[in-house]
């Protein structure tokens, strides 16, 4: 058994689809190109697949990951070009290699998510402005109040959760922000939800149907600072 | 930009994106006839329908027509739609719809006909053919619902009868011609009346007589006074695509879907499909198991439906069920198999594809007295129903739904009761197995539906139960089926199936009360959340009409009714007589164990190979 770990992206109008149709849309792109599926047991076996953190209906991405396992290894790089022809425009594999098969999986590595999140202003956007938001993503804090599973509603603040930013551009009433924030079942902070923390925290209002989110990467926890989830699986062909 | 600003307001985005995969992507050209396939429901309903890919693939097959799809947008989409004052676009080149040459709806039931009104009021078209010249696109419609199509009459330009895929590429050419002539939309349509099936609402009017219809007459020379339906004679030979459109957003059917026939033989008398669509045309296993592996190829599917109106019917299932299991057992590709009979050898075939995959049952007994069921003409008894039962359970099913229909002509308590009766047979049954096969309680469901008289049938001239019976009936049912566990009960609204069948024996007056109901909001009339009985209600007063008439009527076998200018090819005294059969409880056979002079044979020679 062989198990395959590929980054790639979502642009386009494919970044509408939720997640349960991606996996089928994996899942019979990979039938299509006739590679040897490792099945699950039971009665309605279905192929061997798992994915890192996928991101939010809507938005766009350049960092997603998924494991898929295989019976027999197959070369990546023809792996890859085949895919590419099967899947609809807009998901496109960038990089693969095999992993250990008792690998960690891809969803427990997940600590921090890269986002780019480009957002209107009802107002002029000057440097002023651009300097209150950052003093604001520098020291906080970014009141917001969530809800608990068990429907609880308590008050955080957002700041905890992001873990580096920089603002790429700003002109025509938009800005381009870019933010590390924490990303996993360890914590968690959707790039909209904080949005909202600053639109509150600033008075500024945002349309949130006019923002476009790109997810960058995902990260580890790691000692030398966030790895890229693409850092495991450089080794790239099968032994 | 505009569009996407939408789809992040929406709940489903995914059903407005396009782009799936096998969605056909052209270059947009001049001299191209652009056509829109439009579905008058959501796009997972009308994604499940195999008809859209057999067109789709056939328009586009040719190469300077470009077809793209149009579904109803969902309530929520059609707000921001409306709101930003954006006109329903393509699926594929998100093209205005106002900007195609043709559109095609679908008429796969009488409840969705509101959709195709307020489809295309979001495309910025007058609904009524009268107000549109020949700027605008030129509506069709086709599809079982248009046997009868006087409902729809005013507000389409053409409607094909019977069978389409043969003849579209005929009236394709005509269109180029028209097209590059720039002839009146008029003329267009005189030229296209000689190509069989196709029906011209404008060129007939219906006469009524003190308020009763008396009968239609042609007003234009070229109008044929009976129209035929088209039919594709050698399914074997006809088109079917190799691949299919991938369907986002959980559509009810995302599986490959293979037609192994069209048509049936079984003579239920109630069923329309299986008098307008005779006789039955077979595709041969050859055919069927070579087009199953090129879509399986072009897909990735891991289930491949064999369809028809009735497959334990296919005289090659055997053989094509052991060739499919044989090619794609190894890749764990299942094989379903809708609409079964209950019956011993449709047992053995389960028995097979069952190694597979698992799925639920489904039994259609449709009634549940041996009296009923000889009425409809259902040709099973409860021995078979009880052996398939009992051959299900031993091989591990343990979820069963079964189907009735009630309202049926000659109705007593006591057919009701019988399907209380049936219903906990099965379920006893499953308690007879020895305990070591139950794995654990059986999930048993009674589906009810009401009986709705259907043009072409032999149930034509029958009358509907009122609501008010409808509504009895269901409380009788649910307080017997209330005290037993296994069993969940359930049924269809009345009042539903009530206008269902105020429209599907409906005249052209109708058009009327279908504008007047669209107007004061009325839309996805087969979801129940958005079914407006009242206001049907109030639109059939103000056009002055009474829907009792329609649907509890029951007419003399004399009297003119509004789709007799429309020939489905079997004949009215066929229909007839096997009315007058069922009251006596009749049966009629098989067509496969002789003809019973449908009429069929005559009117299209050569076509019944039975």
């Amino acid at each position: 058994m062989y198990r395959i770990r590929v980054r790639y992206e979502k642009k386009g109008r494919v970044k509408y689809l939720g997640h349960l149709e991606m996996i089928k849309v994996f899942e019979r792109a990979f039938r299509r190109i006739g590679i040897p599926l490792k099945y699950t047991e039971g009665f309605n076996p279905h192929p061997k697949m798992s994915f890192a953190l996928p991101s939010s209906v809507g938005f766009s991405s350049i960092g997603e990951y998924i494991d898929v396992e295989v019976t027999e290894a197959v070369r990546i790089g023809k792996f890859i070009e085949k895919m590419n022809s099967a899947l609809p425009g807009g998901l496109k594999l960038i990089v693969g290699g095999y992993v250990d098969a008792k690998a960690k999986s891809l969803m427990s590595m997940v600590d921090y998510s890269e986002f780019e999140i480009d957002f209107p202003l009802d107002a002029e956007i000057d440097m002023d402005s651009i300097m209150e938001l950052e003093k604001i993503l520098e020291s906080g804090p970014i009141p917001a109040r969530k809800r608990t599973k068990s429907g609880k509603i308590v008050e955080k603040n957002l700041k905890e959760d992001i873990h580096g930013y920089e603002t790429v551009n700003f002109k025509n009433n938009r800005i381009v922000l870019k933010v590390l924030l924490s990303a996993g079942s360890r914590g968690n902070l959707n790039p909209l939800f904080l949005l909202k923390g600053l639109g509150e925290k600033t008075g500024w209002n945002i349309d949130p149907h006019n923002v476009d989110v790109l997810r960058i990467d995902l990260f580890s926890k790691a000692e030398g600072g966030p790895l890229s989830l693409e850092e495991t699986v450089s080794e790239v062909e099968a032994k | 930009m505009q569009i996407d600003y939408l789809l992040k307001q929406v709940e489903k985005p995914s059903r407005y994106i396009g782009g799936e995969v096998n969605s056909v992507n052209k270059e947009i050209r001049q001299g191209q006839v652009r056509f829109g396939f439009a579905f008058p429901d959501v796009y997972e309903v009308g994604m499940s329908f195999m008809g859209l890919q057999i067109l789709y693939f056939l328009l586009n097959d040719m190469e300077d027509v470009y077809c793209e799809r149009l579904f109803a947008p969902w309530t929520d989409m059609e707000k921001v739609m409306r709101e930003s004052e954006t006109p329903l676009f393509t699926m594929e080149s998100r093209t205005p719809a106002g900007e195609l040459d043709i559109i095609g709806f679908t008429l796969q039931y009488e409840m969705s006909y509101s959709n195709i009104l307020n489809m295309m009021d979001l495309a910025g078209l007058p609904v009524f053919a009268k107000d549109r010249d020949d700027s605008h696109p030129v509506i069709i419609a086709g599809g079982p619902c248009a046997f009868n199509p006087e409902p729809i009459a005013d507000f389409v330009d053409v409607v094909f009868i019977g069978d389409a895929e043969d003849i579209l590429p005929e009236f394709i050419e005509r269109f180029k011609i028209h097209k590059s002539e720039t002839t009146t939309k008029y003329d267009f349509l005189k030229s296209i009346t000689d190509i069989p099936g196709i029906y011209v609402p404008s060129f007939y009017d219906p006469v009524y007589k003190d308020g009763i219809y008396m009968g239609t007459k042609t007003i234009e020379k070229e109008a044929p006074p009976v129209l035929k339906k088209n039919m594709v004679m050698d399914l074997d030979k006809s088109y079917f695509p190799d691949r299919q459109v991938m369907p986002y957003a959980d559509a009810v059917h995302d599986r490959a879907v293979v037609e192994v026939f069209r048509g049936c033989t079984r003579g239920c008398r109630f069923c329309h499909a299986g008098m307008v669509y005779r006789p039955v045309r077979e595709r041969s296993v050859d055919t069927v198991a070579e087009i199953v592996d090129k879509i399986i190829k072009n897909t990735g599917y891991e289930e491949i439906s064999l369809a028809s109106l009735s497959t334990s019917d296919y005289s090659g299932l055997g053989t094509l069920v052991e060739k499919l299991l044989g090619s794609y057992e190894a890749e764990r590709i299942g094989i379903s198999l809708p609409s079964l009979r209950l019956d011993s050898f449709s047992m053995e075939i389960l028995q097979r594809i069952q190694t597979v995959r698992k799925t639920g049952l489904t039994f259609a007994p449709e009634a549940g007295t041996q009296r009923m069921r000889d009425v409809i003409n259902k040709g099973i008894d409860e021995k078979d129903l009880m052996e398939s039962v009992e051959n299900a359970f031993d091989l591990g099913w343990d979820t069963v739904k079964l189907y009735f229909m009630i309202g049926l002509p000659t109705e007593t308590k006591e057919d009701l009761d019988g399907i209380y009766d049936l219903a906990k047979k099965v379920v006893e049954a499953y308690y007879e197995m020895p305990k070591e096969k139950r794995r654990r309680k059986p999930r048993i469901t009674v589906s009810v539906s009401n009986f709705v008289p259907k043009a072409f049938t032999p149930f034509q001239w029958e009358g509907q139960d009122e609501p008010s019976v409808f509504n009895e009936k269901h409380r009788y049912l649910n307080k017997l089926f209330k005290r037993e566990k296994a069993i969940s009960f359930n049924y269809h609204d009345s009042e539903t199936s009530f206008m269902e069948s105020v429209f599907s024996r409906g005249d052209r007056r109708l058009c009327d009360v279908l504008h007047r109901a669209w107007v004061s909001g009325c839309k996805f009339d087969s979801w129940s959340d958005y079914f407006d009985y009242g206001k049907w209600i109030k639109a059939m007063g103000e056009s002055g009409l009474d829907p009792l008439a329609y649907a509890n009527r029951i007419s003399e076998y004399g009297q003119a009714l509004p789709w007799d200018h429309i020939s489905a090819g079997i004949d009215k005294e066929f229909l007839a007589d096997e009315n007058e059969k069922a009251k006596k409880g009749q049966l009629t056979p098989d067509c496969r164990q002789g003809c019973c002079n449908c009429g069929i044979l005559t009117n299209y020679r050569g076509a019944c190979n039975v």
